[in-house]
């Protein structure tokens, strides 16, 4: 988990610099408050300070596997709610093996194109949604203010593309040994977070389609808004790293 | 640094590449000064074309001087040095012609007050054709000390990389440092003229230097890996790392100096007007990476020139000396590589993420949305893209020989980033696409351009992501 702390640390301070410097740039250039930040910005900034300086913390006193194991179980009942769908759909670990040794499963596996091209377009999906997420967020923080809200509602048939793209993909790769990425708990985390990006960004575009009209009018976002803008970008994020970190921490590649 | 030559063969190896790379950047800036119908512009290329046309008589007497010294040694090509010097004569000649042509032309715009089209062209196809010449002889030029270019382009010897890398790298170098200094002189007499069109200009010169830093310092570290396994007699992979320590700072301060430049142009579109301060940052920036690119220079010159080396000069001689090595040895550590990892992941998505919102307008698909607004948002692409140089190039360093050679998708990715940078460039830069309102088409050209973007930075990312398989 060492790795976990040093990647929201390191990642955290990048994407802090990088806010500060678009809210400047962005502040200057609609000649508002100059290169002061708004309210939201603050809580952005604070927000993310937050985070790294946790991460710090944990990295230099790591807290006891106890932690660690509770942790796992929040996620526990997710984990219980997708055997549960299983074997009400009749998946066990035999259908499981089934899928991994399908003709399809074994070209993603061992061909020398199959693992590579479902790697590169699950990054392409995960980027598309990324990008767009991070686009929506900055908007409702208060960047980017000739962007009316009511114009951001074209970005989420590209979003929702760009997740089809990320479980299309992801779905091939998982194939691959599905029996082995079911049990395994990087895997399990980043699954959830996938689910919950997904519930998060239908409840922020219902959100927008209902208010959108009346933000641009009034010209503030709702509190609601705020909460699943920020969310969507929170969840989002930590897909990605999740899936990164699947490489390096669990069961799957390294040991 | 080593910015005064203290031999003939040093300070022909310092001129001699002003009228080949020099005159391409001049060139560049000449076809847009006669494009775009700037006076000024005109006029201060003619005056480069009249200095590279002075250049000639250093070059020449050095040349002469080093071929002399160069003479008594047995070893010497005396014939590829005679071919090298009947072929510079020709285009040393050719460039005196342009220096004349063009100074004809200032004097006589003088005296009618105005610059002619009929005697602009002369100038231009004068100095395409010493552009020609040029470089014919400076292929000549390169192969008297180059031995590797004699290896062929393959990897003879059992070399384990290509000799292109070689190749590729010592034409290449050329062009962000030679091209640095026209940048850097055409934008001090911009500050000192007040011509805006020409801070702009040197501006997005030191952008493409930026953008050109990056090939540049991939293809160096691929040329090492030819260089040194297995070993060629007179090359040490302590000089060489000496010269990448140093390669490594102008790397950063490139992308620093196009960056900040990258801003400006950014933010005096919005704001019709340049802010001194950060034009001024730009100089600075530009300043200090001018010496670190001089000092990149002459240790990468000690590589295979030992005629420039002096007595005060006390070469390194252990190969794992230096930081770029230690830098090696951290980022392999996992601790260090996946946080740098992550980054560059979220760098790229930043990067597609500002890249789709813009095709998305300029094709049409957003169109409730002016172009200006849509600008907005470019500077969180920009942002990811300096993400991304700065933790490439530290993961590239974990593991270079993997990377650069073994990989496949790696050459074909950073021969996209210049085209990328480029086409974000004409997206910061074209007027028709600014002026672009809600419900409005974007032009024909903007569109071809957004899907090079688009089609560039997927290319980009997908080097990157296949890196591992093929």
């Amino acid at each position: 988990m060492q790795i976990f702390y040093m990647v929201v640390f390191v990642g955290g301070l990048v994407l802090l610099i990088d806010f500060l410097a678009i809210c400047v740039l962005n502040n200057e250039v609609a000649q508002s408050d100059g290169i002061a930040l708004s309210r939201r910005g603050w809580r952005t900034v604070a927000l993310l300070l937050a985070v790294i300086l946790a991460a710090g913390v944990l990295y230099v006193f790591p807290p006891p596997d106890a932690v660690y194991s509770a942790i796992g179980l929040l996620l526990y009942p997710f984990v219980r709610l997708v055997q549960l769908v299983g074997n009400a759909v009749g998946i066990d670990s035999d259908v499981l093996k089934n899928l991994g040794d399908m003709e399809y499963s074994s070209w993603v596996r061992e061909s020398n194109y199959g693992w590579a091209i479902s790697l590169t377009f699950h990054a392409f999906g995960n980027a598309a949604v990324v990008g767009l997420t991070y686009i929506i967020g900055l908007r409702v923080v208060g960047l980017f203010r000739t962007i009316s809200f009511t114009s951001l509602l074209k970005f989420f048939p590209v979003i929702w593309l760009g997740v089809l793209v990320q479980v299309l993909s992801g779905g091939s790769l998982w194939m691959t040994k599905p029996g082995r990425y079911t049990g395994d708990s990087m895997f399990d985390t980043k699954f959830s977070l996938v689910v919950a990006g997904v519930i998060v960004t239908i409840i922020l575009q219902r959100i927008m389609s209902r208010e959108a009209a009346a933000w641009d009018a009034n010209g503030a976002v709702s509190a609601r808004g705020k909460f699943f803008a920020g969310l969507a970008v929170f969840v989002w994020t930590f897909v990605l790293v999740a899936g990164r970190l699947t490489a390096y921490l669990g069961t799957l590649y390294m040991q | 640094m080593h910015l005064i030559p203290q031999s003939w063969s040093h300070l022909h190896i310092l001129v001699s590449v002003f009228p080949s790379v020099g005159l391409i950047f001049v060139l560049g800036f000449y076809i847009t000064a006669i494009l775009a119908e700037n006076a000024a512009m005109k006029r201060i290329c003619l005056v480069l074309f009249v200095v590279l046309g002075l250049l000639a008589l250093p070059t020449y007497l050095s040349g002469d001087r080093s071929m002399a010294v160069f003479a008594a040694n047995p070893e010497a090509p005396k014939d590829l040095m005679n071919i090298h010097f009947w072929w510079g004569l020709v285009g040393l000649g050719v460039l005196v012609l342009t220096g004349i042509a063009a100074l004809y032309e200032l004097w006589r715009s003088r005296q009618s007050g105005k610059m002619s089209d009929q005697a602009l062209v002369p100038v231009l196809v004068l100095a395409l054709a010493t552009l020609v010449v040029m470089s014919v002889v400076d292929d000549y030029g390169f192969e008297i000390n180059h031995h590797e270019l004699h290896l062929g382009l393959g990897t003879a010897r059992g070399a384990s990389a290509p000799q292109a890398w070689s190749f590729v790298h010592m034409v290449l170098n050329h062009f962000p440092t030679v091209g640095f200094v026209v940048s850097l002189a055409v934008y001090v007499s911009a500050l000192v003229m007040n011509n805006d069109l020409m801070k702009r200009s040197g501006l997005v010169l030191f952008v493409i230097c930026g953008a050109l830093i990056v090939p540049t310092y991939v293809t160096g570290t691929g040329s090492m890996w030819a260089l040194t396994q297995p070993e060629i007699p007179g090359i040490s992979k302590a000089v060489i790392n000496a010269h990448r320590d140093i390669a490594l700072l102008a790397l950063f301060g490139l992308a620093f100096t196009g960056g900040t430049a990258w801003i400006e142009l950014w933010r005096s579109r919005q704001l019709g007007r340049f802010s001194n301060a950060m034009l001024y940052t730009v100089l600075v920036f530009a300043i200090i990476t001018l010496g670190i690119l001089a000092e990149t220079g002459h240790r990468g010159g000690q590589i295979n020139h030992p005629e420039i080396r002096v007595a005060t000069d006390i070469l390194p001689t252990d190969p794992n000396a230096g930081w770029t090595p230690a830098i090696e040895v951290l980022i392999n550590n996992v601790i260090w590589f996946v946080p740098w990892q992550t980054v560059h992941f979220l760098g790229y998505t930043l990067i597609f993420g500002t890249v789709l919102a813009v095709f998305l307008r300029v094709l049409g698909f957003w169109k409730s949305v002016p172009y200006s607004a849509v600008y907005r948002i470019l500077p969180l692409g920009f942002f990811g893209v300096m993400m991304n140089v700065f933790t490439g190039m530290l993961m590239m360093l974990a593991d270079s020989h993997r990377y650069i050679v073994e990989n496949t998708p790696f050459a074909p990715k950073m021969g996209l980033i210049p085209i990328a940078v480029m086409s974000v460039l004409y997206l910061t830069l074209s007027d028709s696409l600014w002026r672009v309102k809600a419900g409005e088409e974007a032009p024909a050209s903007a569109k071809a351009v957004a899907i090079l973007a688009l089609l560039a930075w997927t290319g980009v990312i997908m080097g990157g992501r296949l890196l591992p398989y093929l």
